[in-house]
This record gives C-alpha cells, sequence and structure tokens, in this order.
C-alpha cells in the first residue's frame, strides 16, 4: 500500500498547494509510490492514524497524540525555499522504510 | 484615458478565461519558466476560472431561493450571498487590472524596498490578490484607471507597513524569526485590534481575564470541520425559512458539497499560478539578498495556534446569529465562515494568546466585516457581473469575508471615491491606530518575554 502524506495548512488551498505539489514532483522524479492528501488544519481529527507523514504549513500547532508516530514535517522550507531539498529528501527516506 | 479605456475595452472582449491565462503564459515565459510549465499553468488558471464559476453558480441555485424564503417565512432579510474570498479573488484575477497587478506590485516592492520604505518583500504572490482587489473595487466604484491604480499601490504600502509593524510580535509568538506576512485579510483587522486591545488593557478587572476555553476543541471541534458545519448550517436555513425535511436535507448536502469543492477548484488557481510565484520569489530574493528584509509570507502559516482554532471555533456560530440580528446587515454568512481563523491569527499574537480578548475583539472584527462587506457589495456585485458571474434569483448582490470586507479596503475605495461617511470612520480608526501602535507592538513583546521569564523561573524551581 502506498504511503499517505498528509499536508495541513489554514485552509486547504494556497500554501498547502503549494506543498503537495513539490512533494508529489519530487516523489514522481525519485520513482516512489505515495499518496498525498490535501487538507485543512480543522479536519486533522479525521486522519489520526491514517497517515505516514504529516506535513504541518501552520507553525504553533498543537497535534493530538498519534499512536502510529507519523513523521512530523515544519513545512516553512516549501514557502522559502531554504532547506527544502533536505526536507524532501527526509520525507523520501521515512516513507521508503520497511 | 480613454486609450486605456478602450484598450480594456479591447481586452475584456475576449473574456477572462482567455485574457488572463494568456498573461499568465507570457508573464511566465518573461520569468524565465519552461514553455510546457507555462502552458500548463495558463490552461490551469482557466480551469480554475471556469470551475469556481460553476461551484458558484450551483451554489447561487441552491442558496439563492433559500434567501427569498427565508425573508419571506422568517423575516430575516439576508440577500446578499456569501460566495467566499476564492470566488472573489477569481473574479479580481479575471478583470484587466488583475492580469497587470503582478507586475506592478512586484515593481512597487522593489522600489519601495530599495528606498528603505519598507523591510517587507512579499514573495508571496498568491496574495496579491488581495491588493489588486482594492485597485479593482476602487476602478468600478470610480470608473477612473488611475485612482483605481492608485487605490492598488495605497493597499500595498499600508500593507507592507502594517507587516513591518507587526513582525516583531508575529515573529516572537509563532516563532519564525525573520519573517512576516502581509495577507491584508489578516493583517487589515490590526487596525481594530490594537486600539481596542488598548482599551482592554485600561479597564479594571477585565483586563486581568484571560478565560478557560481548554474544553472548547472537544466540544465544539465539529465546527472545524467544514463539511459538517455546511450541513448545520443548511439545515438551520432550511428550518427557518421553512423548507420541507426533503427540502432542508437537499439544501444542506448541496451546501457541504460547496463547502468543500469550493475550496478544491481554488486550489487548481494556485497551481496555475505557482510558477509565477517560484520564479518571482527567486527573482526578488536574489536582487534583495543581503538586506535586512522581512520575507514576507503567507498568513495560512500562523493557523495552527491553539489559541487562534478555539476562538474560531466559538466565533462561527456567534457570526450566524450576528447576521441575522446585526442591523444594516444584508450578508448571509456562508462560504467564508471557514476563513474566520485568518482574521483573527494577528489579534491573538497581539494580545498573547488571550482567548478571552480574541474573542471580544473578533466579536468587534466581524461586525465590521459584515457591515463593510454590505456597503461595498454592490460594486462587488458589479465586477461579479463583468466576468460573467450570475446573481442568483433571491439575492441581490454577492460579498464575502475578503475584499471590501476588509476595513483597509473598504477604507481606501471610500475615500478615494470621496464618500464622506466613509473618509470619516477611515480617519478616525486609521488615527486610533496610530495612536496606540507602537506601545501596543511593545506591550505584546513585553507580554511574551515576561511570560517566557516566568516559564523559566518555573522550571528552575521544579528541579531545584
Amino acid at each position: 500500500m502506498a504511503k499517505r502524506i498528509l499536508v495541513l495548512c489554514g485552509n486547504g488551498v494556497a500554501t498547502s498547494t503549494v506543498a503537495c505539489k513539490k512533494i508529489e514532483e519530487y516523489m514522481e522524479k525519485s520513482k516512489v509510490r505515495c499518496e498525498v492528501i490535501q487538507a485543512k488544519i480543522g479536519e486533522l481529527g479525521s486522519y489520526v492514524d491514517k497517515v505516514d507523514v504529516i506535513v504541518l504549513m501552520a507553525m504553533g500547532a498543537s497535534l493530538p497524540d498519534m499512536a502510529n508516530k507519523p513523521l512530523l514535517i515544519k513545512g516553512l522550507p516549501f514557502l522559502t525555499g531554504m532547506g527544502l531539498s533536505d526536507i524532501l529528501e527526509k520525507i523520501k527516506q521515512h516513507i521508503q522504510k520497511d | 484615458m480613454e486609450v486605456i479605456a478602450s484598450y480594456f475595452k479591447v481586452i475584456f472582449d475576449f473574456g477572462p478565461n482567455i485574457v488572463l491565462p494568456c498573461f499568465i503564459f507570457l508573464f511566465a515565459l518573461a520569468l524565465g519558466t519552461k514553455p510546457s510549465k507555462a502552458i500548463r499553468a495558463a490552461i490551469f488558471i482557466a480551469i480554475a476560472l471556469i470551475g469556481i464559476k460553476m461551484v458558484v453558480a450551483f451554489m447561487g441555485d441552491n442558496l439563492g431561493p433559500a434567501m427569498k424564503a427565508l425573508s419571506k417565512n422568517s423575516g430575516i432579510k439576508l440577500d446578499i450571498m456569501d460566495v467566499g474570498w476564492g470566488a472573489v479573488a477569481a473574479a479580481i484575477w479575471a478583470t484587466p487590472m488583475g492580469a497587470i497587478g503582478i507586475p506592478v506590485i512586484l515593481i512597487f516592492n522593489f522600489v519601495l524596498l530599495y528606498f528603505r520604505v519598507t523591510k517587507t518583500l512579499m514573495v508571496d504572490i498568491w496574495n496579491y490578490h488581495h491588493l489588486i482587489t482594492v485597485g479593482v473595487l476602487t476602478y468600478y466604484a470610480t470608473g477612473n484607471v488611475y485612482l483605481g491604480f492608485i487605490g492598488m499601490l495605497l493597499a500595498a504600502l499600508i500593507t507592507w507597513l502594517l507587516a513591518d509593524w507587526a513582525a516583531p510580535f508575529l515573529q516572537k509568538f509563532y516563532g519564525l524569526p525573520g519573517i512576516t506576512m502581509p495577507t491584508l485579510s489578516s493583517i487589515s483587522e490590526c487596525l481594530i485590534a490594537a486600539p481596542l486591545n488598548e482599551l482592554l488593557d485600561r479597564i479594571p478587572v477585565v483586563k486581568d481575564i484571560r478565560g478557560n476555553f481548554g474544553s472548547v476543541q472537544k466540544y465544539l471541534g465539529v465546527f472545524g470541520e467544514p463539511a459538517v458545519l455546511a450541513v448545520f448550517i443548511g439545515l438551520g436555513i432550511g428550518m427557518m425559512a421553512q423548507y420541507s425535511i426533503k427540502d432542508s436535507l437537499n439544501l444542506a448536502m448541496n451546501l457541504a458539497a460547496v463547502m468543500i469543492i469550493l475550496p478544491k477548484v481554488v486550489a487548481i488557481l494556485m497551481e496555475g499560478l505557482m510558477p509565477i510565484q517560484e520564479a518571482s520569489q527567486v527573482f526578488l530574493q536574489k536582487h534583495m539578498s543581503g538586506r535586512e528584509i522581512f520575507l514576507g509570507l503567507d498568513s495560512a502559516i500562523s493557523i495552527g495556534h491553539p489559541s487562534v482554532l478555539t476562538a474560531a471555533l466559538l466565533l462561527t456560530p456567534f457570526v450566524l446569529v450576528l447576521a441575522a440580528v446585526l442591523p444594516g446587515n444584508q450578508m448571509l454568512p456562508f462560504a467564508d465562515i471557514t476563513v474566520i481563523p485568518f482574521r483573527i491569527a494577528f489579534v491573538v499574537a497581539l494580545v498573547n494568546g488571550n482567548v478571552f480578548r480574541t474573542l471580544v475583539i473578533g466579536a468587534v472584527v466581524l461586525v465590521q466585516i459584515l457591515l463593510c462587506g454590505t456597503i461595498t457589495s454592490p460594486v462587488m456585485t458589479q465586477i461579479f457581473l463583468s466576468v460573467g458571474g450570475k446573481i442568483p434569483e433571491g439575492a441581490v448582490g454577492v460579498g464575502s469575508f475578503s475584499g471590501g470586507s476588509l476595513f483597509v479596503t473598504y477604507a481606501i475605495m471610500q475615500t478615494l471615491s470621496f464618500v464622506v461617511s466613509g473618509i470619516i470612520i477611515s480617519a478616525i480608526v486609521f488615527g486610533l491606530f496610530l495612536l496606540v501602535a507602537k506601545s501596543q507592538a511593545r506591550k505584546a513583546v513585553a507580554l511574551m518575554e515576561a511570560e517566557e521569564e516566568n516559564t523559566y523561573a518555573g522550571v528552575k524551581n521544579s528541579q531545584g
């Protein structure tokens, strides 16, 4: 089953679209299969324990306890470009595991 | 003037679904985007414009008759349909000024940075639409293209100066060094928030209230889920409009569909603009390196804070009741009910996470949004119609929590079209803001520093 990456932002429209597209492009180039889900922060509850990576475009959010311990990524580099390749690589390595 | 007007008309005749994509294609090429990528971006822009129009038309088909029945059967006369910020942004991008606005604002930001008027470098091209909206609204209100451009640049200037002002407390509160958020839809409300907070600082007893709202997330969390929220709103409207159970349920489901599908089509617009956003960002950052700047990002990055979400959950049912009882309001909040967090995100930082104060200030902000939205709706409606939108039967116009509902937008547009009431209100609000701005920003930072100190002392005590 393809690993699932959840991208959360304030409205599920602008900043999360940027992150989603960049993740999809990178994974496609690296030939890694995954499913990228775009949602707004209030919808997080519906995805608890159902995703492997959470990319948070909203800073300062408090996340509930998640039993499956997803990889948490702060998404700021998607907007500033600084350190972007590092976090994309980190996501890739996480979803390639097992 | 005549020449410019006729030029606008010729462009207009092709229709926005053609004009904006062509412009985006050329602009992307000029910024060095590969042709294949530029073509794709252009087509996606057109798809988004068409998609948004489809969803808004569907919304109108359902909400229009309901508004009519609501007015007839319960006496609640809310006949301005809240089409949401996305539909407003799409309508604005679709006007000729929308396309021209991107390079104009880009260059203006460059010039102001060069002369050190501002430190804010707005790489968030996406939210240029808020600034361009001011220009287009002014143009439609006055019929004068030059005033339109003056309005647009004035909006940009005010937004960046506010972003400079807010940078210290935003950076500290959200832990984002070097960053500010020149997003008009969030920063505009600081004009109202700062004087109000100063007032709250001075009232005995009230000034010490923080409020405990810890359980709100648990019990009201459902209001954070747009689909469920839309069903509730649909059922509520249906009931008050004395619809049958069957019709109420269908209205509720149709509105839920709109609530979920609309942001998805707006996201397509973002996808189309991405090459422009990326290329402009590289361009701006390359030419401005080595200077002390604040990187201006989308305020969406501040929406995660628990105090923002808690206050928004409480303000959501409040605004629905408010809309029904507020004298002078004609707007029926719907599509933009989910953007309340954006309107209060900076308020939360200003009051250092105090939910009680956020609620008080947020309530006033929402009153302002509904009233300004109602006042500016006729002009917004005119723009909406000019780009091929339709007003459903039962409604008199369109509005949103964005566009003319934002105080800065309202103030510039009313002032440039010489509406006396608007000029007086704007002068008072701007005056009060300027009076307290410096001390409020300083107090906000001091409050956070004091809290850090306490936490540090607490940690030391528990260790000792």
